[in-house]
């Protein structure tokens, strides 16, 4: 007997908690068989794992490896089920400009982040490391991108972060843009002072803070 | 982590020879752009053991032949935000300690080892702290009176950029 959507969804929830690539296949190639909506089976299964996932990380049982692992049996899945999702349910995604500031390299954070992001279903244009405030500012204009994240793992680099902030006042576009602020050194302190929208201090808050802002943009 | 920023030539010019080291963790994830290493060991852990002993024996092979007189030994990598004790007791701690002991005693200097790095060697009893008292000084003039040592000190379980300290902490590896 077939399993229900409900079973389904769920055992795909548990594949990605789970860090089963193979089970992740295996279930979303059923979902498939039975007729069951794509996107649904996404959002309802594999996007609900990860969510769950990321509560693991919140409470430190999870961490990065982990995360890493389940974003994979994730991506998996969705890899299945991607050309059978309809059209009309394929909505515009909200898109993120992201980077490290300029005179940084350390991007193990926005790395993860950035997965992070994807995976809840945000179009992310990674700019990179060592990135100028001023390319943060003209990507972000023309990849018409709704939100901006900066990380900085050095005090020496934040100044840029504020900068950035500068330029968008500047240019007359700093209400076009929710701007975010993370990274070792950085505080939600140091977020209000430089003028941001908001502060994570890790990859799922993130996520969150961007939920959160793309309701308000809707 | 940056131990030539406050081990400047002008205030500190008998120090001619400072490294920065990644711990063999850490040095091979750098290798490996980071998130890539962190799958790896979860899908080849053995491989990922070979990598890092291959490393280790390579970082103790070039410290031992250049001798640097201070070592500032961190495993950012490995830190506490990103991978669980139990992650780091598997694949970071047993390498650090194997660089700490393939280091020849008598060539002299100082290896100073990050705080969490120190802390975590101490827990798994590999080290046993001394805790010595000094006149309030910058951590960086400790760093380097013993870059003058003639056996090998390790010190650690505060960070290098305190500005002045009145005690600080050698390591003494433990033999197991």
């Amino acid at each position: 007997m077939p399993r229900t959507k409900q079973e389904l969804y769920a055992l795909l929830s548990d594949a990605v908690v789970e860090m089963d690539e193979d089970t992740s296949v295996a279930l979303s190639n059923e979902s498939v068989e039975a007729g069951y909506d794509a996107f649904e089976t996404i959002d309802q299964g594999l996007a609900k794992g990860m969510e769950r996932a990321g509560k693991l990380f919140d409470e430190s049982e999870y961490f990065v490896p982990e995360l890493l692992m389940c974003a994979d049996a994730l991506n998996a899945g969705v890899n299945i089920l991607k050309p059978y999702i309809k059209t009309e349910e394929q909505s515009e995604k909200h898109r993120i400009v992201i980077g490290v500031i300029e005179g940084d390299t350390h991007d193990i954070g926005k790395n993860l982040v950035k997965l992070m992001l994807s995976s809840a279903g945000f179009e992310v244009i990674d700019l990179g490391r060592d990135v100028p405030p001023i390319s943060f500012v003209e990507n972000a204009i023309k990849e018409n991108a709704e939100i901006i994240m900066m990380s900085s793992l050095m005090t020496t680099t934040m100044d840029g972060m504020k900068e950035t902030i500068q330029l968008l006042n500047e240019k007359g576009v700093r209400e076009q843009f929710k701007v975010a602020v993370g990274g070792g050194p950085v505080s939600s302190g140091f977020a209000e002072k430089i003028g941001a929208d908001g502060y994570s201090s890790n990859a799922n808050q993130a996520v969150k803070l961007a939920n959160e802002w793309c309701r308000q943009i809707k | 982590m940056n131990v030539l920023e406050f081990c400047r030539p002008e205030t500190h010019p008998d120090i001619p020879n400072v490294w920065n080291v990644l711990a063999p963790y850490s040095a091979a994830a750098q290798a490996e752009q980071g998130l890539s290493f962190y799958k790896q060991i979860y899908r080849e852990p053995a491989a990922v053991h070979k990598k890092l002993q291959h490393i280790t024996n390579k970082e103790v092979e070039q410290i031992n032949r250049r001798l640097p007189q201070i070592i500032s030994l961190a495993d950012p990598y490995a830190n506490p935000k990103t991978v669980s004790e139990q992650h780091c007791q598997d694949f970071s701690l047993p390498y650090l300690f194997r660089l700490l002991c393939g280091l020849n005693p008598v060539r002299g200097g100082v290896v100073h080892i990050c705080p969490y790095c120190s802390g975590l060697l101490e827990k798994n009893k590999l080290v046993r702290v001394e805790t010595r008292t000094c006149v309030p000084k910058p951590y960086a003039d400790i760093l380097s009176e013993y870059s003058q040592a003639e056996k090998l000190i390790v010190t650690g379980q505060q960070c290098i950029h305190t500005e002045t300290v009145s005690r600080f902490f050698v390591l003494h590896l433990i033999n197991i």
